[in-house]
């Protein structure tokens, strides 16, 4: 196929800047699982620079390195070269997208599934979340904004969410017609279909004159946080992932810990709200808080290994293998369980969990059952009793 | 290479260990600098036994080998320079014993050294050397090139640590050479041999190293002059002034200018400075720290500051690691990296004779290194576009290789010779030691087909 990317100056320089130092052997997950250097980062910057000199032809390899990137930013946290890895990798998708080279069929199937039912899943919003929003006001400058997962898949951790925030007397709502954030459309290149579905919500946003935004998927959090001000800066929205939040009325004492955990717990940092978006402490600050003993993984922060949701669609065996060796990490750790702040982390590491390993939480969840707000964590079974 | 031979050495190796896909022949043909090869198939042994049969086939049908660690290499040392195999040992990555009682442990050749000191940890032990690659660059990579790194200073190079090895002959015979123990003098030191032989002479497939205490304290310091040559005399009094330092790193101006744009940090202004680190017990560690600091100060160094907390010295190091690639700032397309080392006294010599080679040729030489053992990193930068600049930097190189031998000093101190260096070896070695060096490489290897071309001047060249 031909297909021969240009770049701008910018992205070109950053290119440039790789000189194969091989340092990002160390923390790249894929190149870990297939100890093959073209799935690295420095094989992959390579085999754009060869596309973009017309050394190699587009193919079906090729096209498999450049979707199999979880774009987890692991390597530009070793990189010496500060080489800004996933910007090259997401403007060549965005390239491909455009010369209709790319995404893959599975991932166009659920860009479809955005557009014609409004989010990624094609999924029903489940009664009990429905009932929820139902008793919500119609008007709030404060919105909780649910995301994909949370909303279709794990709805409990949004209806946790409500709750809390109730407890601690905060007004709020939600867009009932929430579409996508749009965030993995831009992460495969699409990025037209990106800015539509940004512009969607934008326009929601604008219509209620929302001021605040609190969301517990760290993907939305950086797409509203950071791809908003720039479609709109006219609109002055502060943003919160969930975890800032609930530090804030933890800290403050404005939410209490009623109940004694009596479990050992590994916090998980997802890519997207570590790497991406600088939150570490947060998290460990609210474990701490609820009085949660906690042991940290040998790779955490800036280097914790990545789970692997971003490529689950069509990689689902790659995807394994990332998440059964974070697994085997937390095994060698004898904790009750792993909390994580994102739920596709969550939904990843809940669907792979091998039978030795516990519970698998959401951060707000153990927050809600900490707190007395809720009384089970479906999650964990036989360990509370 | 003719499929026949592709098929059996899948039947060596299986279908999950072998490639003949362009992309990976592309990114198996290289390593970090400009020298580019042309690998016919990469394959991946995961036993001494696929290697043995590999390296048999080989020999057999006269086709090169090149065996490759995690090819950081920076003289192109694994490169395939001639159409053939490249033997990828990045699968066998286990470590297979950690003998506390007897301070050692025993690792398959792909492991990195960062993955053996991270195991080590928990029981306060490691391997000292440690390349600015330990991150990534393997142990068999690491005792095939002699690699050294900051820390070479106190606890030497590779040479200094590995006890034995298992090694498969480019004939195919596997042989286990070196003992458990701390000495020995049985017989001819074939580890010794090995090491350092930069994958020509055999293939590691396994290493085994002596390991020794984490230290209890560390500390750092830095020390700022105002030229590199009295960075150099400092360096040198603290290196014979009984203080036995764990590093000495030097960074010129220029280098230092170009951190501190990459990483946004900042330095006082000075014509070059000095990273000083001890390690050791915590009751003599600022004690020495302090001796080392009067020192630069009597060699008129502008300012020294010890570093506050570990995140301050880990930011130094960062800084240092990371000196090469913010060179780039500097707009240059190539860079040449030396690794000279001199005799430690000749260290300010040869910091001079640097400067003044590079105002002769006019040609940027941004200058680091470890100064306090004497190697140093001269960083010849041009723009193979413009062939005045080219000519100008194909000299200057020329000049500091020279100069480092006519100091009493040695072309390579870490790196290697590989590819990049080979035209340059006569200067430092005799016909008739090079001449021996090749009869025991024909011993070896009768029929050159292990990592072919490197260390040894092509007839061009020579």
């Amino acid at each position: 196929m031909n297909f021969r990317p240009t770049f701008s100056k910018e992205i070109n320089y950053e290119l440039n800047k790789c000189f194969r130092c091989s340092f990002c052997r160390s923390q790249c997950p894929i190149y870990q699982s297939k100890l093959n250097e073209t799935w690295n980062a420095r094989g992959r910057m390579l085999m754009v620079q060869l596309l973009r000199n017309g050394t190699i032809t587009l193919d079906d390899n090729v096209l498999h390195r450049i979707y199999t990137c979880a774009l987890c930013k692991s390597c530009e946290e070793i990189c010496p070269g500060l080489v800004k890895v996933t910007d090259i990798i997401r403007e060549t998708r965005r390239q491909l997208a455009e010369a209709k080279l790319g995404p893959l069929p599975e991932h166009m199937q659920m860009s479809e599934n955005i557009s014609k039912t409004g989010n990624v899943l094609s999924k029903q919003r489940p009664p009990e979340l429905q009932e929820a929003i139902d008793n919500l006001p119609q008007r709030s400058h404060t919105i909780i904004f649910m995301g994909c997962v949370a909303q279709y898949v794990y709805p409990k951790q949004l209806i946790t969410l409500f709750k809390i925030m109730r407890e601690v007397g905060l007004e709020f709502t939600v867009l009932r017609d929430e579409t996508c954030c749009g965030n993995f459309l831009n992460e495969l290149g699409l990025r037209e279909e990106f800015l539509k579905a940004l512009a969607e919500n934008a326009e929601r946003l604008r219509r209620l004159r929302v001021e605040k935004i609190i969301t517990l998927c760290p993907m939305c959090y950086n797409t509203f946080k950071h791809d908003l001000p720039e479609l709109a800066p006219e609109l002055k929205v502060a943003v919160q992932h969930s975890t800032q939040f609930l530090e804030e009325v933890l800290r403050n004492q404005i939410l209490k810990p009623t109940r004694p955990l009596k479990m050992k717990l590994t916090y998980k940092d997802p890519c997207h709200l570590g790497r991406y978006a600088k939150i570490y402490d947060e998290p460990r600050n609210i474990l701490e808080l609820i009085g949660a003993e906690t042991v940290e993984p040998e790779r955490s922060r800036e280097f914790s290994r990545c789970c692997g949701g971003t490529i689950r669609i069509p990689y689902s065996d790659l995807r394994n293998s990332l998440s059964n060796r974070f697994f085997e990490d937390v095994l060698k750790m004898k904790v009750d369980g792993v909390v994580t702040a994102c739920p596709s982390c969550f939904h990843n590491l809940y669907s792979t969990a091998p039978y030795d390993i516990r519970g698998v939480f959401d951060i707000v969840e153990i927050v809600g059952y900490a707190t007395g707000i809720i009384d089970r964590l479906e999650e964990l079974t036989g360990l509370l009793e | 290479m003719d499929q026949r031979y592709i098929d059996e050495l899948t039947g060596i190796v299986g279908a999950e260990n072998i490639s003949t896909e362009i992309l990976e022949l592309e990114v198996y043909s290289r390593d970090p600098t400009v020298v580019k090869g042309r690998a016919e198939v990469i394959i991946w042994p995961r036993t001494p036994e696929d290697v043995s049969e590999i390296l048999r086939l080989a020999n057999k049908i006269k086709k090169p080998v090149y065996p490759r660690g995690a090819g950081s290499s920076l003289c192109g040392g694994p490169v395939p320079v001639k159409p053939g195999i490249v033997l990828c040992m990045e699968r066998m990555n286990r470590i297979l014993e950690i003998d506390i009682e007897n301070l050692q442990f025993l690792a398959e050749a792909g492991v990195s050294i960062r993955e053996i000191n991270d195991t080590l940890k928990p029981h306060s032990l490691f391997i000292p050397p440690d390349p600015a690659s330990e991150v990534s660059c393997t142990i068999g990579g690491c005792v095939a090139n002699n690699a050294g790194g900051i820390h070479a200073v106190k606890y030497g190079t590779f040479r200094d640590w590995v006890l034995g090895l298992e090694i498969v002959l480019p004939t195919g015979e596997i042989i286990t050479t070196g003992t458990r123990t701390r000495k020995s003098v049985s017989g001819y030191d074939l580890t010794g041999l090995i090491t350092g032989s930069e994958g020509t002479l055999a293939v590691i497939t396994k290493v085994r190293a002596k390991l020794t205490p984490l230290p209890e304290s560390r500390m750092v310091m830095t020390a700022f002059f105002s030229n590199p040559e009295d960075a150099g005399k400092a360096s040198f009094k603290i290196m014979v002034g009984n203080l036995n330092p764990s590093a000495i790193e030097l960074l010129d101006k220029t280098t230092m200018d170009t951190i501190s744009q990459y990483l946004r940090m900042k330095f006082p202004p000075a014509g070059a400075m000095l990273i000083i680190e001890f390690d050791g017990p915590i009751n003599e560690v600022p004690d020495r720290l302090g001796k080392a600091g009067s020192i630069c100060k009597d060699e008129g160094a502008i300012e020294v500051k010890v570093s506050e907390s570990e995140e301050e010295s880990l930011k130094l190091w960062t800084a240092r690691k990371t000196a090469f690639q913010s060179l780039a700032i500097l707009g240059k397309a190539s860079i040449l990296i030396e690794d000279i080392t001199v005799p430690i006294s000749k260290v300010p010599e040869m910091l001079r004779r640097i400067q003044e080679i590079s105002k002769k040729n006019n040609t940027l030489i941004p200058t680091f290194g470890h100064v306090g053992d004497g190697n140093l990193h001269p960083h010849v930068l041009y723009d193979e576009e413009n062939s005045d600049e080219y000519t100008r930097a194909m000299n200057a190189t020329d000049e500091i290789f020279k100069t480092a031998i006519e100091l009493g000093g040695t072309i390579s101190g870490e790196h290697g010779v590989g590819v990049l260096k080979r035209k340059f070896f006569p200067l430092e070695h005799r016909a008739e030691e090079i001449m021996l060096m090749k009869r025991i490489k024909s011993l070896l290897d009768p029929n050159n087909i292990l990592n072919p071309d490197k260390i040894f001047p092509l007839e061009a060249e020579a």
